[in-house]
């Protein structure tokens, strides 16, 4: 079946905050994406990543900068480690960044936007 | 049963231990005022004249009243709260919950467009988004919840010791009410004027 372009994206959550709460902190947000960066060797666990405006994403982190965190998106881990693509075709892919980029593969958000880390 | 059904039962049994959550904070509050007023009461309406021995006990209760009154102001505000968060002392608890029905069917609507018009498929599709968005918010709702019950269960516990101590006051003051100084008669010599 021919799709009519990117398959669209939840309306993710509503979220519901107790009172004088501010979500974490962009330090406590690193510390914990530094400790779940994502290890392609042993297709290390992904973390679930909620935006500051109820959006869920699924991501592989694989560097946390001073304001930006780069993640494999949902669809760059289904795509790029599934089991049956073998270990040289899966190298190649992820060494071609733009290409990654451009099919989405890969992407980046700011630490500012991330109201929580789980 | 559908997996959908389960998951979303397991959602709703989350939404209502927070909501169980918040009518125990009611009732804390309700206790909180109670032991707080009556100890004020009693440290201002004690009569501190008549023994040294009592006036030790009554403050000795006091202060444990006073101290378990202390702990569960905290434990009461951290399960109120999330003003211990940003000094990291306690996990983050954000609630999450559904989005808006009028979100969910557009979002429906956009899937069957995705699908070219196949409604089975993007009934599937819609079927997986929501048993993952259920599951999601089911998962972080718990361990909201785990958090704060822990917290509130500590604070009643401490709610419990501070009544049984500020009910222990009343022993004190039945002590002062008996040992009470009686008034000693005095005597009136009634003069005459004209003497």
């Amino acid at each position: 079946m021919n799709h009519k372009g990117e398959k669209p994206k939840g309306p993710g959550v509503i979220i519901t905050k107790l009172p004088f709460q501010t979500g974490i902190t962009a330090s406590q947000a690193v510390n914990f994406l530094k400790k779940n960066l994502f290890d392609k060797q042993s297709n290390g666990h992904a973390v679930t990543i909620l935006l500051k405006d109820g959006t869920l994403m699924n991501a592989g982190i694989i560097d946390v900068n001073k304001d930006t965190v780069e993640f494999y998106t949902g669809k760059g881990l289904k795509e790029l480690f599934k089991s049956d693509l073998d270990d040289e075709k899966r190298e190649q892919l992820l060494k071609d960044k733009e290409t990654l980029l451009s099919k989405q593969y890969i992407a980046d958000i700011n630490l500012g936007d991330i109201e929580n880390v789980f | 049963m559908e997996r959908i059904d389960f998951y979303r039962e397991l959602y709703y049994k989350e939404l209502e231990e927070k909501r169980s959550i918040d009518s125990e904070l009611n009732l804390s509050l309700t206790i909180l005022t109670l032991i707080g007023g009556w100890l004020n009461y009693s440290l201002i309406t004690f009569d501190y004249k008549i023994s040294g021995n009592a006036n030790v006990v009554f403050l000795a209760q006091c202060l444990l009243t006073g101290v378990f009154l202390l702990i569960s102001v905290v434990l009461f505000i951290h399960t109120f709260s999330g003003i211990f968060e940003k000094a990291g002392l306690s996990p983050p608890r954000t609630y999450l919950e559904l989005q808006l029905p009028n979100q969910l069917e557009n979002y429906y609507n956009e899937l069957v467009v995705y699908n070219n018009g196949d409604k089975g498929t993007a009934m599937e599709d819609y079927k997986a988004y929501l048993i993952d968005i259920h599951n999601l918010c089911t998962a972080r709702n718990k361990v909201s919840n785990r958090s704060r019950r822990m917290s509130i269960d500590r604070c009643k516990n401490n709610l419990g010791m501070g009544m049984v101590l500020g009910i222990s006051i009343l022993f004190s003051f039945a002590y002062n009410y008996t040992h009470k100084a009686k008034p000693e008669p005095q005597e009136i010599k009634i003069m005459n004027p004209n003497n």
